[in-house]
């Protein structure tokens, strides 16, 4: 169960930035579902995404002293997910490839395995279609699409142009297009 | 348990080892491990080779350049560190022998390594020298940027990475990563559920056992691929490439009105019962599925 | 009738402009008026809107287990810092810097960074040639001489590690097309796609990286890097040239994108290889 109460976060943030875990684990437990959400996704893969969530807590925690409530904690610690998830990415360069197919990407829908989804027009769910996006695509899709982010706010984000996420998101829809309508 | 270490002395004076020595020290010294461990080793040129033998003792024995080595033991890891420091340029030739079931782990610049009959683990990257791993057991990674990566007779899973030197993996049970850009990927006796090779010009080819739930996947640009398969293999193809030629032993056809749109030519089939899943994809290169015995004479429908 | 009908081919070219709302309003009437008469492109744009649409309802999920006692063990009170104890069976001294260290190569103007799987692995490893630059600094302070340090990654500000603007060739600036850019250089591939957008970034700072530090590599090993840098350019170019004929196969885009993934990997493996003396 979800609760987002931005005054209830405000004194958890100025407890946990001081120190207290207890605090921080209050915090933890309101925003856990979404990062996770959100990490998995962005990876293609739940055991990843639990690993991921794990780190983006972990920096929250570290770098909880300098949140300076410009926004809201949720709009931060999904930023420091953003982050986390795209630097994993950036240098798993190499590695991330070596997944020949992301894990499946399960919970809402039937676990569907990438690698042995049929192409004969059957249609495929829409998170199966997602976890077999390229890396960059997926990202992108999921940031826009699924969580909502502006292509500005993407662009600042992932370093990369407005105008390069949205090619990017494009060229993701297409791909997810041919995935599903083959 | 005590260690043992016995360093012979490295004053400078020249000492004739067993063998006739590339460089100006000699080293012969051994080391007792408590538990199977890790052998470390860092060189920047030269060659190491390292053997897997009876006992617990580390043997280390070649030459290197002057004043360049380090050497660290502990009572389950062998460190050992050949590094340029401003006299030497790191440059050593050493052979190695540990026990069996050791873990290997080997850096070098311009170095060749190989790591045989070791049965452990090994994980090898060099820059401008060559790999060869054979018998080893659990995971091995071999990278190298110009020279080649050799690996045979490994149960475990194997990633071996090449610019511009060929890659060959032979007679691996366990998943296999092979990528280069340049070189050559030859995969044959594989078996193994999960492939991936990758090349840009290399030529990709492949012969091994199709899991029944394997994935392969196989991508070039303007390499060939070539995939050797088993007739009574059981699995859904799907081929694709923008201006390759696509040649199959196996019946192929061309998914209808799918590519209407786009120009590139993709064939989705299923042979036998479809369940492992092939995917072969190139920019120019061709793509060859071959049917791999010659002994089955039976046609397909 | 209309005498400038709007062919597929056109509808293709502005079909992202159309998603994103950009489209001037006889242009958006043209592709209308298009995509009303033609089922392959009315097909196309009834799908994407689907796709958008499920997206935009996936549900929240939730992990398979509490994760809190993980994240705990690694908030410890104690301060790890760099230089603390080895993890056991690790190369001490290894100068190839393994994935659980930060290297930064830094140049006179160009600094190339890149940085550690995940922060706990960072922090329980140890390089003695690695030197860590004062905490929270941010990148903007990281060594101007050639060498090795460490800074934190900022979530702040992800654009660009050195502080500096992001490259121009990248940022056209106002009244590029997205997906269609002229490239600064003037140079003879004029496209630019997402895949650039993507990689654009990385690939130019990596290449100066390699020139700034061509003397200090083995020439053997730079003749060979160019060499297959050359050979995946000529695949990059096609791959481009393709795409071009063809603006809406996501397989071309994907070919693209891989050849232009296999670049960046090269010259990353170059940007983090030692120095011959």
């Amino acid at each position: 169960m979800e609760s987002y109460g931005p005054a209830d976060d405000s004194a958890d943030v100025t407890l946990a930035a001081s120190g207290d875990r207890r605090a921080f684990e209050r915090l933890y437990r309101t925003h856990l579902n979404r990062v996770f959400t959100l990490c998995t996704r962005m990876c293609g893969s739940r055991v990843r995404g639990e690993e991921l969530t794990q780190d983006v807590f972990v920096r929250a925690w570290e770098k909880l002293p300098q949140f300076r409530g410009e926004s809201a904690f949720s709009t931060w610690i999904h930023r420091v997910a953003v982050n986390i998830v795209l630097t994993d990415r950036k240098n798993e360069g190499r590695n991330r490839k070596r997944m020949l197919q992301d894990e499946p990407e399960s919970g809402e829908a039937p676990v569907e395995r990438a690698g042995t989804t049929p192409r004969y027009g059957d249609r495929m769910d829409i998170s199966a279609a997602m976890s077999k996006l390229p890396p960059g695509a997926k990202q992108i899709f999921v940031l826009h699409d699924v969580e909502g982010y502006k292509h500005e706010e993407i662009a600042q984000m992932c370093g990369i142009t407005a105008g390069g996420s949205k090619a990017q998101l494009h060229r993701a829809r297409l791909l997810m297009r041919e995935a599903l309508t083959r | 348990m005590l260690l043992l270490c016995a360093l012979a002395s490295t004053t400078g004076a020249q000492q004739t080892g067993f063998r006739a020595d590339r460089y100006e020290e000699a080293v012969d010294t051994a080391v007792t491990l408590d538990r199977p461990g890790t052998v470390s080793l860092s060189i920047f040129s030269g060659r190491v080779d390292v053997r897997g033998g009876s006992g617990s003792q580390v043997r280390v024995r070649g030459s290197t350049e002057r004043g360049g080595l380090s050497f660290d033991a502990s009572a389950s890891s062998v460190r050992i560190s050949v590094e340029p420091d401003g006299r030497s340029r790191g440059g050593a030739e050493l052979s190695i022998i540990v026990p069996t079931g050791t873990r290997v782990v080997i850096e070098g610049q311009s170095a060749s390594a190989s790591v045989l009959g070791v049965r452990g683990e090994v994980a090898v990257e060099t820059v401008s020298g060559s790999v060869q791993v054979e018998d080893a057991v659990g995971k091995v990674k071999a990278e190298t940027v110009s020279g080649s990566v050799l690996i045979s007779r490994v149960v475990g899973d194997v990633i071996a990475e090449a610019v511009s030197g060929r890659v060959e993996i032979t007679n691996v049970t366990g998943d296999i990563d092979g990528e280069s850009v340049s070189g050559r990927i030859t995969i044959t006796g594989a078996k193994s559920k999960l492939v991936r090779a990758e090349s840009v010009n290399g030529r990709l080819a492949y012969s091994g056992t199709i899991e029944p739930t394997g994935t392969y996947k196989f991508t070039s640009h303007s390499g060939t691929l070539t995939l050797a398969l088993p007739s009574d293999v059981g699995a859904t193809f799907s081929l694709e490439t923008f201006s390759g030629n696509v040649d199959s032993d196996f019946p192929v056809t061309l998914q209808s009105g799918s590519n209407a749109r786009h120009h590139d030519n993709r064939f989705d089939f299923k042979i036998g019962n479809g369940r492992a899943r092939i995917f072969a994809e190139t920019f120019s290169g061709d793509i060859r599925i071959q049917r791999g015995s010659s002994r089955d004479n039976e046609e397909q429908e | 009738m209309n005498e400038d009908n709007m062919t597929c081919a056109e509808a293709d070219g502005i079909l992202l402009e159309y998603f994103e709302g950009a489209l001037d309003g006889p242009s958006r009437q043209r592709f209308e008026q298009h995509a009303s008469s033609c089922a392959r492109c009315s097909g196309l744009i009834r799908d994407v809107n689907d796709i958008t649409a499920q997206a935009a309802a996936l549900p929240v999920m939730a992990p398979s287990r509490d994760l809190w006692q993980g994240i705990e063990a690694r908030i410890q009170p104690a301060v790890v810092s760099i230089g603390a104890a080895r993890s056991a069976g690790g190369l001490s001294r290894g100068w190839i810097a393994a994935a659980a260290s930060v290297l930064i190569v830094a140049t006179a103007s160009v600094t190339y960074f890149a940085t550690s799987r995940s922060i706990a692995a960072r922090v329980a490893d140890s390089r003695p040639a690695v030197s860590r630059s004062a905490p929270e600094a941010g990148v903007g302070t990281a060594a101007a001489e050639p060498g090795v340090a460490y800074a934190e990654p900022d979530e702040n500000n992800l654009v660009d590690e050195t502080g500096a603007a992001v490259p121009a060739a990248a940022r056209s600036g106002a009244g590029a097309r997205a997906g269609t850019t002229t490239l600064a250089s003037g140079s003879a591939q004029p496209l630019v796609t997402a895949a650039d957008m993507e990689y654009g970034d990385e690939i130019q700072r990596l290449q100066a990286v390699l020139a700034s530090r061509r003397q200090q590599l083995d020439p053997t090993t730079v003749q060979v890097v160019e060499d297959n840098l050359k050979l995946i350019e000529t695949a990059v170019a096609q791959a481009r040239a393709a795409l071009k004929g063809d603006p809406a196969s996501g397989f071309l885009a994907d070919k693209l994108s891989n050849v232009l993934e296999k670049k960046v990997e090269l010259l990353r493996t170059v940007a983090l290889l030692p120095s011959r003396s």
